[in-house]
């Protein structure tokens, strides 16, 4: 009875032990820790500050769906994330899921270039600036939200923007993220005096929490929230509001024409897609750039990813060989279906067994001129003509999700805010190539090949993931790596939305300030392993280290449980903020 | 006869004048050509854009560096001189590394006896601090071609005058297409 009683107590002690202590590895999986909880509901907002979450959820609560509150959320984060989207100056790529038709769509708010804008105009520029009016596309956002209104909206106009008119109206502190832009010489240097009206206080960049106000914008709103969704677009593209941005850009020496706003339609499309290992990822076709994770995740597919170890130098090898390769492909054959035929062998089987087979080796960083592919080797078939970024998600109790990617591109855009509007343009025309041996070249009303691309996954047919981040060049690299964090590795939303990221610098970049290829480089951030990163060093790469925290992207993911649960996942690299209810 | 010495006089001067003002005659470049950045603006993929469409053999590193394939096999090198913080940090460059880069291809061009031609063409916008870092490339090399609005200082012209650099000022970027036709003899 004694002996009984000590086996029984010394198992209690040893169970007590282990559990305390964990498995052995010391690592994210078997240790895993996050900076804040995860965020779950029947519904679960996800936005890039706590005001556009909040805005989100109040319009959920009010009786709303998924998609009224996109599209509120989309106009307070014009506001309190300025530099970085604006509703109507900027762009949008919107994935929805709707639970009535049970389809997965893309809306495309991308814009397009002024008809004037050739390349030969350009040359005589010396290039697509950085800044200014010339920097600047007609905006496609507006259209792209009040297209997705016009399919699914429940709400009328008067509900969806009285958030974001309070805001403007009476002020929001301006975030800590900005103030360090404000305060460069190359940022400000760009505004015009109206940007510099908005972000500048006595000759002087605000401060942290100093109050911003957008009257202007607040007045264009209210307008609008009398209006129906197609009078609202109409009162932008084909109304006075087009003619002030002509107008003003005309007189600053751009190239608008009204015809350039009056002709401008957004698209719905249906998204594209793969399936991995049982799960359909869906991501916006071109053009955005949504190939990219589909293509990468076909190509990592036939790894032993987990043989691999998480986070290893043999997972990161793999996964940054796999992202150049579906990169360089998005360079030399993506661009606006319109204009350029983007061959659908890109996202077969086929062919990215053949790029695994014939273009990777494991263990040995790319040669510095990646390798090009064939894709129409394995289709002969093309994605058929159509249909300075925030991230938001929305997954609402009736099971309708949206999740848009909305950017004016660089922080603070063109630096051009039209006087007497409140709208900071966007300075997307860089995104243009000036050699027409890219697909991605200048034309007149071509849309630009985008970076901005939420993404959404099903399983069983059902919804299972959303996902999403802004970042450029970074998006896909980051929504890969959570989604395997998720699928691969079994994380929760938060901690995969947290784990640290590394990013590849070796394909050619989208923005032409960053265009330059950077071969065999890779930015880690300082939570992956001293080993893992001697490892990589010792394959070839060229290591930055990063802080134990950096800009990777600044990711979102909600994760939907069968029974319809949903957590969220907000990055803390970010002001992303998540509410769930 | 009066008038005559006058109209005279006026020819003699304008001819002084014209002569004064000329584009130097432009050198013979030999392709394939180097094009690189020194400072990593934007401008280096401008000029590469240019030669595209000319057709120019050549290969185009904006970190370019002796050890690369194309270095010694190249005739021409093309500096195309803009400082870029952006650009520096995109790259993983600071002003010094990006200095000795620039020195190092430099010395070696000379030893190798490439032919050097710089090119400033970013105008008044690529004469900041990070860019004045360099700006006195122009002085070392063969031939220097300089965009009007960035020399309204005047920078460039005392600086090769000084260095006795042959300086091609330019109006429009898109003279530099014609420009490179005719050094390559294309």
């Amino acid at each position: 009875m004694r002996r009984c009683a000590k086996f029984i107590v010394f198992s209690i002690l040893l169970s007590f032990i282990v559990s305390v202590a964990g498995p052995a590895s010391a690592n994210m999986l078997s240790s895993p820790q996050t900076t804040r909880t995860t965020i779950a509901g029947e519904s679960v907002v996800i936005g890039d500050h706590p005001f556009s979450a909040v805005t989100g959820f109040k319009i959920l609560e009010q009786g709303g769906t998924a998609f009224d509150a996109a599209v509120a959320m989309a106009a307070t984060m014009s506001l309190v994330y300025a530099p970085m989207n604006n509703f109507f100056g900027g762009d949008a790529m919107i994935i929805a899921y709707s639970a009535k038709d049970k389809k997965v769509y893309s809306y495309n708010g991308s814009g397009w270039a002024p008809k004037a804008a050739t390349i030969d105009y350009y040359l005589e520029k010396a290039g697509i600036p950085e800044t200014g009016v010339l920097s600047v596309q007609i905006p496609g956002s507006l259209a792209g939200w009040m297209q997705l209104l016009r399919d699914y909206g429940t709400r009328p106009l008067r509900d969806i923007l009285a958030p974001a008119i309070h805001i403007a109206n009476n002020g929001y502190e301006l975030p800590d993220r900005f103030v360090g832009s404000l305060n460069t010489p190359s940022t400000y240097n760009a505004f015009n005096q109206a940007t510099k009206d908005m972000f500048f206080l006595n000759g002087k960049p605000m401060k942290a929490s100093d109050m911003v106000y957008n009257k202007d914008y607040a007045r264009i709103l209210t307008t609008m929230s009398k209006m129906s969704y197609q009078q609202a677009e109409d009162y932008f593209y084909r109304g006075p509001i087009a003619k002030r941005i002509v107008d003003y850009v005309k007189s600053e020496g751009g190239i608008f024409e009204l015809a350039d706003f009056a002709e401008f339609k957004a698209e719905r499309v249906e998204a594209s897609s793969v399936n991995y290992k049982g799960v359909d990822v869906y991501a916006c076709p071109p053009n955005s750039q949504g190939w990219v994770l589909l293509e990468a995740l076909n190509i990592l597919e036939g790894y032993d990813l987990k043989a691999m170890g998480y986070n290893s130098a043999r997972y990161i090898d793999v996964m940054t060989q796999a992202l150049n390769l579906a990169l360089e492909d998005r360079n030399r054959y993506l661009g606006d279906p319109r204009f350029v035929k983007n061959p659908l062998g890109l996202l077969t089987k086929e062919y990215a067994k053949a790029r695994r087979e014939n273009d990777i080796v494991p263990g040995k960083p790319m040669a510095d001129e990646l390798k090009k592919g064939s894709p129409t080797e394995y289709s002969d078939s093309y994605y058929g003509k159509t249909g300075d970024t925030t991230f938001m998600a929305v997954a609402d109790k009736y099971g309708n999700i949206v999740a848009c990617t909305t950017s004016i591109c660089n922080g603070f855009g063109s630096g051009i805010t039209v006087p007497g509007t409140g709208i900071l343009l966007n300075n997307r025309m860089t995104y243009f190539f000036l050699e027409e041996d890219f697909p991605n070249y200048l034309q007149p009303h071509k849309r630009t090949m985008q970076t901005i691309t939420p993404s959404i996954a099903m399983k069983d047919r059902k919804p299972y993931l959303v996902f999403g981040t802004p970042g450029a060049d970074v998006q896909e690299q980051a929504k890969l790596q959570v989604f395997l964090n998720v699928v691969e590795w079994g994380m929760d939303a938060q901690l995969a939305v947290e784990a640290p990221r590394v990013q590849t610098l070796h394909p050619m970049g989208l923005i032409n300030v960053y265009r330059n290829p950077v071969p065999r480089t890779l930015l880690i951030e300082g939570r992956v392993s001293e080993e893992t990163r001697k490892e990589l060093a010792d394959m070839g790469y060229i290591i930055r280290s990063k802080a134990l925290w950096e800009y990777t992207g600044m990711m979102g993911c909600i994760e939907i449980q069968p029974n319809g649960r949903k957590y969220g996942g907000a990055d803390p690299r970010s002001d992303r903020t998540a509410i769930g209810w | 006869m009066k008038l005559v010495r006058i109209i005279i006089i006026g020819l003699a001067a304008s001819l002084i004048a014209a002569a004064a003002f000329a584009a130097p005659p432009l050198p013979k470049g030999k392709a394939p050509a180097f094009i690189t950045s020194f400072g990593q603006s934007q401008d280096a993929n401008f000029v590469n854009v240019l030669a595209g469409r000319i057709k120019l053999e050549r290969v185009y590193k904006v970190v370019g560096e002796t050890s690369d394939p194309g270095w010694n096999g190249a005739g021409t090198v093309i500096a195309v001189i803009g400082g870029s913080s952006k650009g520096l940090g995109s790259a993983g460059l600071n002003v010094n590394t990006e200095k000795s880069r620039c020195d190092a291809l430099m010395k070696s061009a000379r030893e190798q006896k490439k032919l050097i031609i710089g090119m400033h063409i970013g105008g008044e916008s690529r004469r900041g601090t990070t860019s004045e870092v360099f700006t006195p490339y122009a002085g070392d090399v063969d031939y220097m071609i300089v965009k009007s609005d960035g020399n309204q200082d005047g920078y460039f012209t005392k600086l090769c005058a000084d260095k006795k650099v042959p300086l091609y000022i330019i109006e429009n970027t898109k003279e530099l297409e014609g420009i490179l036709k005719e050094i390559f003899g294309l």
